[in-house]
């Protein structure tokens, strides 16, 4: 302990600073209060001994000063006074003096009342020591947030909640949300939208996020089923999430058309069906335990499908919602939907929301999605795509041995998808490709009758007779010829059997007849007929030529 | 696997999965997939998401299961079609008798 004595009689300053050095404290003496403000930053005393009468700067004057001078922390001044007029003492007091210590001094007093200040000062000294911590951590922990909020802006870069029949309203309790709502378009113009909730809320529940929102980005893109999603959502939870941590989920597919609504709902309250003649219903129920909590082999993805009207709209919800404090105690979902039958949009529904907030407080995160069932618009560009400018012709011809064996339209059509631009006809070439190769085959080989097709018997017959007469082929051979001709946008297909011929008239007639798709035969050829641009025959029928424009054809009524 | 096939949810819906290819190599198995249907089954699903290339006896498939369905009793919907897989269903015209989405 370091004590400052600060006395203009030299008699006082004697007693004091023996009295203190005998205590074992250090101890500096000065006489006025000029230099007592010199002493402040050398000495750093812990307690002060401050006279009040002095001439020059009066100890009244001198106390603030001192006081300011501690650097924030608590310093004891104890005045020195033979005055026992009550107005000093109050001014002393008001000047920030802490204690007083009169003539004639008693060793034992002063020495308790060091000891007690001292004691004061301790306290003050490690509060100010743990304030300091407590600002250091407490920054630290926001620039930790602020890195942590930037790669979770980064991995939701992709979130179409910009979708423009989906309006979403957020409202997190902490900086970061216990709620989680994703939107991703699939290539089929299809769109998925998940809505999550963690438990609790804040940091750790956001960091499972990170996880949900890649998978969620990387399977829309594939196009996956909503249950081989949620599959894999799960198994990605379980594997990583403490067991006491899991996440109530609920993910939609709506189909490009708009009408059909597949979904998954584990642990998220049932979604309000809002139709377009305002009669509100639950939808979407939730029928799954949440995410995270089952081990793969335990886990359920089936799913469930809602067939929806184009004017109808489907509003998702986490509990925040329907736990939102009323007058009689919480909304409920009956209380949400007589909101709803008073809303027509969004924005009106989180008006009424925020209203309610604004009396209590809130309690968890409400996050809320709005969705139109109308046609997604996210229809693939159908514009034709860039076609490598190197056109080739190719020849493949299969002996019996290979007809046997090779299936070669599976292996021409992927080496044809690997060219630049053919890929995106593939399932056009396959299909014009493989009806002309199994045209050959059947009849020109192996000389089945379409006919037998024509009952369900028949036609699992037709293929049994198909399997028998291929494996018995002894002779035979089937010879394909391709030419891609990229000036012309158009790939020709070629194929001449060793068979008799045949006379494609008959099944070409009936297949124009066959406007009722209820004729069992001739569909394949009408099939290529309608792909391609020129279809012929020559040789007897024993070879078909094809062109194929490469564009994507327009759907018949369109 | 090529082809699977799961319940939906509340058993009502069946849905059959075909993967890559749809052509007469499916023939038996996807005729057996439909055999043995659930009572309270009302409609039958075939999803498309995955399905790359589907030929003529793939559509003859498809309509042997709707008689045996008792042709349009229970709806047979064909979902997630690519645009080229939709032409084809289209062309041949099966928008009359199954529901393309």
């Amino acid at each position: 302990m370091r004590v400052l004595i600060v006395d203009d009689l030299d008699s006082n300053r004697l007693l004091l600073s023996d009295m203190v050095s005998g205590f074992g404290y250090q101890c500096l003496s000065v006489d006025d209060g000029e230099s007592a403000i010199a002493a402040m930053p050398i000495f750093q005393p812990d307690i002060v001994l401050l006279d009040v009468l002095m001439p020059g700067r009066n100890g009244l004057d001198t106390a603030p000063i001192l006081k300011d001078l501690a650097a924030g922390v608590h310093l004891p001044i104890i005045f020195i006074t033979a005055l026992d007029d009550q107005q000093t003492l109050i001014n002393c007091l008001a000047a920030g003096g802490d204690d007083f210590i009169s003539k004639p001094f008693a060793s034992v007093v002063l020495e308790a009342k060091l000891r007690a200040h001292y004691r004061n000062r301790e306290l003050n000294m490690s509060l100010a020591e743990k304030n300091k911590a407590l600002a250091y951590h407490s920054s630290r922990v926001e620039r930790e947030h602020q890195i942590v909020e930037h790669i979770f802006q980064n991995s939701l870069a992709r979130n179409y909640l910009d979708y423009p029949n989906l309006h979403t309203y957020l409202s997190p309790m902490s900086m970061f949300n216990g709620d989680v709502l994703l939107a991703a378009p699939g290539p089929l113009g299809n769109m998925y939208i998940f809505l999550g909730d963690f438990t609790g809320h804040g940091l750790s529940a956001a960091v499972g996020a990170l996880p949900i929102s890649q998978t969620f980005f990387r399977m829309a893109d594939e196009g996956a089923a909503v249950g081989d999603m949620v599959r894999e959502m799960n198994r990605r939870l379980h594997e990583l999430l403490p067991t006491d941590m899991f996440l109530a989920g609920l993910l939609l597919e709506i189909s490009a058309s708009g009408e059909r609504v597949t979904y998954w709902n584990g642990g998220i309250p049932p979604a309000q069906l809002i139709r377009g003649n305002g009669k509100v219903s639950t939808a979407l129920a939730p029928d799954h335990l949440a995410l995270g909590i089952m081990s793969d082999s335990e886990f359920d993805s089936r799913v469930a499908s809602l067939r929806v009207e184009h004017d109808d709209s489907l509003l998702l919800y986490t509990d925040g919602l329907i736990e939102l404090p009323t007058a009689k105690g919480w909304l409920g979902i009956a209380g949400l939907q007589d909101i709803l039958t008073q809303v027509t949009n969004m924005g009106e529904l989180s008006q009424l929301v925020r209203q309610r907030l604004r009396h209590k407080p809130q309690r968890d995160d409400v996050s809320m999605a709005w969705l139109r069932c109308k046609p997604t618009g996210l229809q693939r560009d159908s514009r034709p795509v860039d076609l490598s400018p190197l056109g080739f012709e190719a020849t493949f011809e299969l002996q019996a041995a290979e007809l046997k064996s090779v299936n070669p339209v599976n292996r021409i059509v992927s080496t044809l998808a690997n060219i630049e631009g053919l890929g995106a006809y593939k399932s056009q070439i396959f299909i014009v490709l493989q009806e002309i190769y199994n045209n050959a085959v059947e009849h020109g080989i192996l000389h089945l009758d379409s006919s037998l097709k024509q009952s369900s018997e028949g036609f699992e017959a037709y293929y049994q007779l198909y399997q028998q007469r291929l494996e018995a082929l002894q002779d035979g051979w089937v010879r394909m010829k391709l030419q891609f001709q990229p000036k012309q946008r158009r790939l020709c297909i070629e194929v001449t059997d060793s068979g008799q011929g045949f006379c494609p008239i008959r099944s070409a007639t009936a297949a124009l007849d066959a406007d009722t798709a209820d004729t069992e035969y001739g569909r394949g050829l009408n099939l290529v007929r309608e792909l391609s641009s020129h279809l012929s025959w020559r040789d007897n029928g024993r070879t078909v030529r094809c062109e194929m424009p490469l564009q994507r054809i327009d759907r018949r009524g369109d | 696997m090529t082809l699977s096939t799961e319940y939906s949810n509340d058993g009502k819906q069946f849905i059959i999965h075909v993967k890559g290819k749809f052509d007469f190599g499916l023939v038996q198995q996807f005729r057996q997939s439909y055999g043995d249907l659930n009572a309270s089954t009302d409609s039958v699903v075939v999803d498309f998401r995955e399905t790359e290339y589907i030929d003529s006896c793939a559509l003859g498939m498809l309509l042997n299961m709707r008689k045996s369905l008792g042709a349009g009793d229970k709806p047979i919907h064909l979902v997630n079609c690519r645009p080229e897989i939709r032409n084809i269903l289209e062309i041949a015209r099966f928008d009359k008798l199954f529901h393309i989405d």
